[in-house]
């Protein structure tokens, strides 16, 4: 098994079925998950990990494909591929799957700790997909949900380092915001 | 509950949780999703490929597709230079045909250009000919006397050969001259005088 992230790269370039496996196995819930983040669509999520991934293959039997960042580069390929579907903002998904809260049928009763903290997190999710444009929904995705450092974020996004400081700090503003006010009504 | 409007660490809290309680990827599609693409790295690895793009996985370096590639360049190049000999040798065999079958070409296609032209001339020149020689002919002849037009016509169109022409007849010491036959006229006996005056010799001036 491969764990270093360099020979990984390297064995995969060279079309290594056991590195290319790992790759898939490390990588794929991941590039799943932040791409329903992004789409709200299970299928459509499952059909984008199989491109990206399908691409990578492309690109290491062509001899091209990243050769540092293997992991920016994979969210990266995933981006594209949701913006080109066009259904970044069309879909919106039911909480349960964006956040993966226990449904409203499950017997477990919850603490009113639990229910606050829900209430708080579901008024986050909405806030996220309300009030955030698209640019800072995921510069926050990347970098707080993803834990994508501000350079990593900008190569991704496409975007200058500052810009994507300014895009998250705004964000964050308007998270904020959200929930106080969520916080006051309540 | 109440969020502190100037510390941002409460929602990169609640950001870091709603990190973790993301939606997982369903197992039974995830192995769906796990063995297409291990069919799709065998393929890669038989050099099938997996797409439009596994095409050129060939090209891209691994040990069968350049045998493959260098073997076909070969071919090609043998049967290129094949057939240029083939052609050659058919061309050597059969020079003397294919030289004749050009210049039956270019000597057809010379006649065919030059044909036109030339005939009108042809027609032509006789006529002229003609025009020059009666032209020249006329002036061949000596008459004698001054021809009249028609004869002379009639006379180059009969006998351009043997032509003879009617000349004045000889004068026999007569050139037309008539000196001295001229009578003398008679002068009056008593009056001399060639001027003026009364004509007997006794004018007088006054």
């Amino acid at each position: 098994m491969i764990k270093d992230g360099v020979a990984l790269l390297k064995a995969a370039q060279k079309l290594d079925e056991e590195a290319l496996t790992t790759i898939f196995d490390e990588f794929a819930p991941a590039i799943y998950k932040y791409t329903l983040r992004l789409c709200h669509d299970a299928i459509v999520a499952d059909n984008i990990v199989g491109d990206v991934f399908a691409q990578l293959l492309e690109q290491f039997a062509q001899g091209k494909g990243p050769r540092t960042n293997l992991r920016s580069y994979l969210y990266q390929t995933a981006y594209h591929l949701v913006v080109d579907r066009s259904r970044y903002n069309q879909h919106t998904a039911p909480l349960e799957i964006a956040v993966n809260m226990p449904g409203r049928g499950q017997a477990a009763i919850p603490t009113q700790t639990q229910i606050e903290e829900r209430v708080l997190m579901e008024g986050l999710v909405t806030a996220m997909n309300s009030e955030l444009t698209e640019d800072q929904r995921h510069v926050i995705i990347l970098r707080f949900l993803e834990d994508f450092s501000l350079k990593e974020t900008a190569e991704i996004v496409g975007k200058d380092v500052n810009n994507i400081k300014v895009i998250q700090n705004r964000g964050i503003a308007k998270l904020r915001k959200a929930l106080g006010l969520q916080m006051e009504d309540e | 509950m109440e969020l502190d409007p100037d510390d941002n660490k409460k929602v990169i809290d609640l950001l870091s949780k709603l990190k973790n309680t993301g939606g997982a990827y369903p197992s039974d599609i995830l192995a769906s999703r796990r063995q297409n693409y291990l069919k799709q790295v065998a393929n890669i690895g038989l050099g099938i490929g997996v797409g439009a793009g596994l095409k050129n996985a060939a090209k891209g370096g691994n040990s069968s597709g350049t045998i493959a590639n260098a073997t076909s360049k070969i071919l090609e190049t043998a049967l290129v230079a094949a057939i240029v000999i083939e052609a050659g040798t058919v061309a050597y065999l059969y020079r003397d045909k294919i030289a004749e079958m050009v210049r039956t070409y270019t000597n057809s296609s010379n006649v065919q250009e030059v044909v036109t032209q030339p005939e009108e001339n042809v027609t032509s020149a006789p006529e002229s000919i003609n025009l020059i020689t009666t032209i020249l002919v006329i002036p061949s002849v000596t008459p004698s006397g001054t021809p009249s037009p028609v004869s002379t016509i009639a006379n180059s169109n009969e006998n351009s050969a043997g032509l003879s022409v009617d000349s004045t007849p000889s004068p026999n010491g007569n050139n037309g001259n008539h000196f001295g036959q001229t009578p003398k006229p008679e002068r009056p006996n008593g009056n001399n005088n060639t001027g003026g005056g009364n004509g007997n010799g006794n004018d007088k001036k006054p």
